[in-house]
C-alpha cells in the first residue's frame, strides 16, 4: 500500500514541482522566505526522500558549488545524462580534467564570431523582415540551435530519423530529439510522465545517429567533431559522448534560456527600450561596416539578457549530492552539519536575489557588473560580459566552482544574436507605416515537461 | 551460532601440581604462537577460545578445575571432537579430578566430560554468528580487497566504478564466498537499539498482517454466509457495516487520488510523440498502476481486518491494554520500592569494601601480568564471593538474566557495555551460590578494558558486582560502585585468578577487526547483488575503510 501511495504521491509532487518551476515570481517569493527564515533548510520529508537541504543564501550557495569534492554533481547527473558518462556527469578527477581540457582545446578561438554568423544567417532565412505576424520565439530558438548543431558542431541533420517523436526526418526530428532529451535534464529523478521512457528511447536513437555521423566525418573539416577527434587523439568513444552531451545540454540550455530571458525582457519597459536601442545601434553599425562597434552593441544586448535571466534562470535550483558528512557555513550562525548521502539543493534564484550579494535585487539593473569564474571559463577575455576579477561572482546562471558551464560565453553570444535579429525585425515599421513598433507578449510561455515549448511575441 | 561450555570439576588432591602442569602446557602453547607453530587444539576446527585454570580452595570451598570453551555448533559435537584430537591433554588434566576413572579410555573420558554439569548465568558473544571458518574467510577476503584497492593507487573515477573494478579483480573463490555469505542472527541484522522503528515494524509486520487477514476472513464469511460461524467467533452486524464503510472510504480516497494522478498525467503528457511511443508510454504507466494496485491489496486487506477488529473488540482490547498497563506499572512500582528500600537497608548494614586494606603480593602480580598483553587478546578470570542472603542472590540472578537477554534484544554493535573488546564473556555462579566466576576473552589490556567498564559500563558492572563482597560500595545497586575506577581495578586485580592454559584461534584479531572484515564481506555481497547501483556516500564509507577514496 505504501508503494501505491508513493506512486501517486510522486506524480502529484512532480506536478507541483513543474508547476512551481514555471512560475518564477512564486519561486522567488518562496526562496526569499527560506533565505530569511531558514537559509539552510532541512526538508521535513527527510525519511521519505532521503535527507534534503535547501540552500538559498548567495555565500552558502557559492560554498556548496565551490566544494566540488564534498558536494558531487556526478551522482545527481548519473541517471539523467542519457548520453553516457559525459564530462559534466563526472566529478573533478583526472578523467574529468582531461576530457574537459580536450573540449576547451577543441573550441576554435573565433567561435563567438562563427556563432554570430550562423545565427544571423539562420535568422535571415527563418524570419521575414519586418515581422508582421506574432513569432514563436521558442521555436525560432530551437531552429537556430539546430542550425548551430549542424554548422558549428558538425552534425548533419540529414540522417536524423526517429520512431519516438512525431516529426519529419531531418531538421524537425533533430529539433524534437534535442527537446525531449533536454526535458530529462531538467526533470527530477525518477522522471515522471513518460519523460524517462521517451528520453531513453530518444537517447538511443540520438547516440547511434551521432556515432554514425562521427564515424564517417571527414577529418579535414573545420567543425567541432573534427577538432575533438584531433584533440582526443581520435578517441571515438570520447568524441561521441562529448559531442552528444554538449549538443544535448547546450541546446537545452540555450533554447530555454532565450525563451525565459525574452519573456522577462518584455516585462520590464526600461530594459526592453535599452535592448531595442542596442539592437538598432548594432544593425546600423553593421550596415555601416563597423563590425567591432556592432559587436559591442550586441554584447550590450547580451548583458541585458543575462540580467533578465536572473529573474527566471534556466535552473532555479541546482542539485548536489553530499558524499561525506561535512559542515556547511562553518563559523556562522547558520552552521549546519550535512550528513553523508544528503541531497543539497542550491537555489541560484534565491542566491541571485540575496541583497547581501546583489544590491537592490528586485531592480532590473542591466548595467550590473557580471562577474565570471575566470579559472574555468573557456576564454581568458570575457567578450559577452565584464572582464572577470577572479571572484566567483554573484550570478549563478552558469553554475559555479569546477562545474562552471563550459559554454557560458557561447550561450550568451547565441542568445544576444537571436535577440538582436528578433528585436530589429519586431521594431521595424510595417510597409506603408513610419511608426516604429514595440514587441509584446501575444501568448505567454508554455512548456513541454521542463523544456520551453512556445512563447508568442508580436509587435504593435 | 556460537555456544559456550563451562565445566567446573572439584580436584581430588594436589591442585598445586595440576596448576603447575597447566602453566607449563600454557607456556608451551604461547611459545608456539610466538613462533607461528601449529597447536594441537587447531584440529578442533569449531573452537574459538579454550582455557583451563584452577580456582584455589577457600574455606569450605574446594579447589576447582575449570574448563571454559567458546565454539560453534553443538556441545556434544564439540566435546566429541575435543576428545578425538586432544585426549592426552584432557586425560593428564582430569586425572586428578574427583570421580575420574584411573587409566580412563577416550570413551570414558568423553563420558566423564559429558556427565559434568555445564553452568552459566550470562554468556555474551562479541561477534554473533561469526564462526571460526567465517572469521578466517572474512579475513582473507578483506586482505585481498585491500590489496586490490592498494594496487589501484590511487583509485580514480566514480566510486561505483572503483568498487565494481575491485569486485572484478577479486579471485573467483573469494567472489563465490562473498556471494554465499551466511546471514547473521536476526537481532544483529535488525538492531532494535540502532533502528527502533524499522525493527519494531519488522517484528510486528507479519503478526499484524496475519491477524488482520484472519479477522477480515471472518468478516467476509459472516457477510456471505451468515450463521456459518459459531456465535463466539462471528463478527456482529455493526462490525460488518463498519468494515463496509471503511472499504468505501478507502476506495473513495483511492478514486480521488487516481483521478488527480490521471489529471496530472493528462496535462503533463509529453507532446509530439509518435503514436507508437505514446501507446508504449500509456501502457507502461497503466501496467505500473495496475501492478502496484494489485500489490497493495494484501496490506489493504490486512488494514481493513485490523480496523474491523478495532470496531469489534475495541472496548475489550482497550480495557485489556489499560488493565495490563495499570497492573504492570503498579506491580513494578511496588516491587521497585520494596526491593530498593530493602537493598538500601541491607547495603548500609553490609561491611564496606576492603580494597584499601589489601596487601599486594608483587610476585603474584608479576605472574598475572606476564600472561597479559600477549598478541591482541587477553584472558581474565575473576572469582568473587557473593554477599550472603536470598535478596542478594535473587538480585544477582535477576541482573544476570536481564543482561543476558537485553544484550541480544538491544544488540549493540559496540559490544557489551559499549566496550567492543569482548570476544566472549560469561558469569557463572558456583559453590552452591557462594561465589561468582567471571571469565572474559577480550582484546586489549587489563587497564583499558576495566577502564571502559568503569566508565561506559559502570551501571551494568555495578549491578552485577555490587552483590559481591569487597566491591567498591555502591548505592541502590546501580550507582557508585565501579565508577570508583581505581578501587574497582584494584578489586578486580585482587579477585583475579591466574590463567594457566589458554588457547585462542585467531590471536591477532580484535573484535573490531573481525567485525570490520565481516562488514567488508557483507557490503561487497550487497553491492554485487544490487549491481553496484549504490549511493556514492555508502561506497565512500566502504572505500574509506581502506583510506582510499576519490578524488
Amino acid at each position: 500500500m505504501l508503494a501505491w501511495l508513493k506512486m501517486i504521491g510522486w506524480v502529484i509532487f512532480a506536478g507541483l514541482f513543474f508547476f512551481s518551476m514555471r512560475r518564477p515570481r512564486l519561486l522567488r517569493l518562496g526562496m526569499g522566505f527560506f533565505r530569511r527564515v531558514w537559509p539552510i533548510f532541512r526538508s521535513p520529508f527527510a525519511s521519505f526522500a532521503g535527507a534534503t537541504y535547501l540552500v538559498t543564501r548567495a555565500d552558502d550557495s557559492q560554498e556548496v558549488l565551490r566544494r566540488a569534492h564534498d558536494f558531487l554533481l556526478g551522482p545527481v547527473n548519473e541517471r539523467k545524462i542519457l548520453t553516457g558518462d559525459f564530462v559534466i556527469a563526472l566529478d573533478p578527477e583526472r578523467r574529468y580534467i582531461r576530457e574537459k581540457t580536450n573540449v576547451a582545446r577543441a573550441l576554435p578561438p573565433n567561435r563567438l564570431q562563427e556563432l554570430e554568423h550562423i545565427v544571423d544567417t539562420e535568422a535571415t532565412r527563418l524570419l521575414p523582415d519586418p515581422l508582421d505576424q506574432p513569432v514563436n520565439v521558442t521555436l525560432f530558438a530551437e531552429r537556430v540551435t539546430v542550425a548551430i548543431v549542424r554548422d558549428f558542431w558538425g552534425l548533419s541533420p540529414d540522417g536524423a530519423r526517429s520512431e519516438v517523436v512525431d516529426a519529419t526526418p531531418g531538421l524537425e526530428t533533430m529539433r524534437l530529439w534535442l527537446r525531449k532529451l533536454a526535458i530529462v535534464l531538467g526533470s527530477m529523478e525518477p522522471a515522471p510522465f513518460g519523460i524517462r521512457e521517451t528520453g531513453e528511447q530518444c537517447s538511443e536513437e540520438f547516440l547511434s545517429y551521432v556515432r554514425a555521423e562521427c564515424a564517417v566525418h571527414p577529418p579535414s573539416s573545420q567543425d567541432m567533431i573534427a577538432h575533438l577527434l584531433r584533440t582526443s587523439g581520435n578517441n571515438m568513444d570520447e568524441t561521441v559522448r562529448t559531442i552528444a552531451g554538449i549538443v544535448m545540454t547546450g541546446a537545452a540550455v540555450v533554447t530555454k534560456a532565450f525563451s525565459h530571458a525574452f519573456d522577462q525582457l518584455l516585462r520590464f519597459d526600461d530594459a526592453l527600450d535599452a535592448a531595442i536601442a542596442a539592437a538598432a545601434q548594432e544593425a546600423q553599425l553593421r550596415a555601416a561596416g563597423n563590425i567591432g562597434a556592432a559587436r559591442l552593441a550586441r554584447m550590450r544586448v547580451g548583458h541585458i539578457l543575462v540580467e533578465a535571466l536572473r529573474f527566471n534562470p534556466v535552473f532555479p535550483v541546482l542539485p548536489r549530492y553530499c558524499v561525506r558528512s561535512t559542515t556547511l557555513a562553518r563559523g556562522t550562525p547558520r552552521e549546519t552539519e550535512i550528513p553523508a548521502g544528503a541531497n543539497v539543493i542550491v537555489s541560484p534564484l534565491g542566491a541571485m536575489f540575496d541583497p547581501q550579494a546583489v544590491t537592490d535585487p528586485e531592480r532590473f539593473g542591466f548595467a550590473r557588473n557580471i562577474q565570471l569564474n575566470s579559472r574555468t571559463s573557456t576564454m581568458p577575455d570575457w567578450d559577452y560580459g565584464s572582464r572577470s576579477d577572479g571572484s566567483p561572482g554573484h550570478y549563478v546562471l552558469f553554475g559555479g566552482g569546477e562545474h562552471w558551464c563550459l559554454g557560458d560565453q557561447m550561450a550568451i553570444c547565441e542568445m544576444a544574436s537571436m535577440a538582436v535579429a528578433l528585436l530589429n525585425r519586431l521594431r521595424e515599421p510595417l510597409p506603408g507605416s513610419q511608426q516604429p513598433r514595440r514587441p509584446y507578449r501575444a501568448q505567454g510561455l508554455s512548456y513541454d515537461g521542463s523544456a520551453a515549448e512556445s512563447l508568442l511575441v508580436g509587435a504593435r | 551460532m556460537q555456544q559456550d561450555l563451562t565445566l567446573i570439576t572439584p580436584i581430588a588432591g594436589g591442585w598445586e601440581a595440576l596448576a603447575a602442569e597447566l602453566r607449563n602446557r600454557g607456556d608451551q602453547l604461547q611459545a608456539g604462537w610466538d613462533n607461528d607453530a601449529p597447536a594441537a587444539l587447531d584440529a578442533v576446527t569449531q573452537l574459538h577460545f579454550l582455557s583451563l585454570f584452577v580456582i584455589e580452595p577457600q574455606g569450605e570451598n574446594p579447589a576447582l578445575l575449570v574448563l571454559e570453551a567458546s565454539f560453534d555448533g553443538s556441545r556434544d559435537a564439540f566435546l566429541d571432537r575435543l576428545v578425538q584430537t586432544n585426549a592426552a591433554l584432557l586425560q593428564a588434566v582430569y586425572a586428578s579430578c574427583v570421580g575420574y576413572p584411573a587409566g580412563a579410555t577416550d570413551e570414558q573420558l568423553r563420558a566423564y566430560l559429558g556427565k559434568q554439569k555445564h553452568c552459566n548465568q550470562l554468556f555474551f558473544v562479541g561477534c554473533p554468528g561469526l564462526t571460526t571458518g567465517r572469521i578466517a574467510e572474512d579475513r582473507e577476503i578483506a586482505e585481498e580487497v585491500e590489496g586490490v584497492i592498494r594496487a589501484l593507487n590511487p583509485p580514480i573515477g566514480r566510486r561505483a566504478q572503483i568498487v565494481r573494478e575491485v569486485w572484478q579483480r577479486l579471485s573467483r573463490g573469494n567472489r563465490a564466498r562473498v556471494l554465499s555469505t551466511p546471514k547473521r542472527p536476526f537481532w544483529v541484522r535488525q538492531p532494535l537499539l540502532e533502528r527502533p522503528l524499522p525493527t519494531l515494524y519488522w517484528y510486528a509486520k507479519w503478526p499484524l498482517a496475519i491477524g488482520g487477514w484472519l479477522v477480515l476472513a471472518l468478516v467476509l464469511i459472516e457477510y456471505w454466509k451468515p450463521g456459518l460461524l459459531p456465535g463466539w467467533i462471528a463478527p456482529p452486524a455493526p462490525v460488518l457495516e463498519a468494515t463496509w464503510c471503511w472499504t468505501l472510504f478507502f476506495l473513495a480516497c483511492a478514486g480521488v487520488l487516481t483521478f488527480i494522478w490521471a489529471l496530472i498525467w493528462w496535462s503533463e503528457f509529453p507532446s509530439r510523440l509518435s503514436w507508437r511511443m505514446a501507446r508504449d508510454v500509456i501502457f507502461a504507466k497503466l501496467e505500473e498502476y495496475v501492478r502496484t494496485s494489485l500489490l497493495a491489496l494484501p496490506s489493504f486487506g490486512a488494514l481493513l481486518g485490523l480496523l474491523a477488529l478495532a470496531h469489534w473488540q475495541w472496548g475489550l482490547l482497550w480495557k485489556l491494554i489499560l488493565l495490563g498497563l495499570v497492573v504492570l506499572l503498579f506491580g513494578a512500582l511496588v516491587a521497585a520500592i520494596v526491593w530498593y528500600v530493602r537493598l538500601l537497608r541491607i547495603g548500609l548494614r553490609e561491611p564496606g569494601d576492603t580494597v584499601y586494606d589489601l596487601r599486594w603480593d608483587p610476585a603474584r602480580l608479576t605472574q598475572l601480568r606476564e600472561r597479559e598483553d600477549r598478541l591482541a587478546q587477553t584472558h581474565l578470570v575473576s572469582v568473587t564471593s557473593i554477599r550472603p542472603g536470598w535478596l542478594r542472590m535473587a538480585t544477582l540472578r535477576c541482573v544476570l538474566f536481564l543482561i543476558h537477554w537485553l544484550a541480544r534484544i538491544f544488540y549493540n554493535p559496540l559490544g557489551l557495555f559499549s566496550t567492543q573488546s569482548i570476544h566472549f564473556a560469561r558469569w557463572t555462579i558456583i559453590d552452591e551460590g557462594r561465589r561468582l566466576v567471571f571469565i572474559s576473552n577480550y582484546g586489549g589490556s587489563f587497564g583499558g578494558y576495566l577502564g571502559v567498564f568503569a566508565t561506559l559500563g559502570a551501571t551494568g558492572v555495578s549491578a552485577i558486582w555490587n552483590n559481591t563482597e569487597g566491591f567498591p560500595r555502591g548505592f541502590i545497586l546501580l550507582l557508585d560502585g565501579a565508577r570508583d575506577e581505581q578501587r574497582f581495578k584494584a578489586r578486580a586485580r585482587d579477585s583475579q585468578v591466574e590463567t594457566l592454559f589458554w588457547y585462542r584461534r585467531y590471536p591477532r584479531l580484535s573484535v573490531a577487526a573481525i567485525e570490520r572484515n565481516a562488514a567488508i564481506r557483507m557490503e561487497l555481497q550487497r553491492f554485487s547483488r544490487e549491481g553496484f547501483r549504490i549511493a556514492e556516500a555508502e561506497l565512500d564509507v566502504f572505500l574509506r575503510r581502506f583510506a582510499a577514496t576519490t578524488p
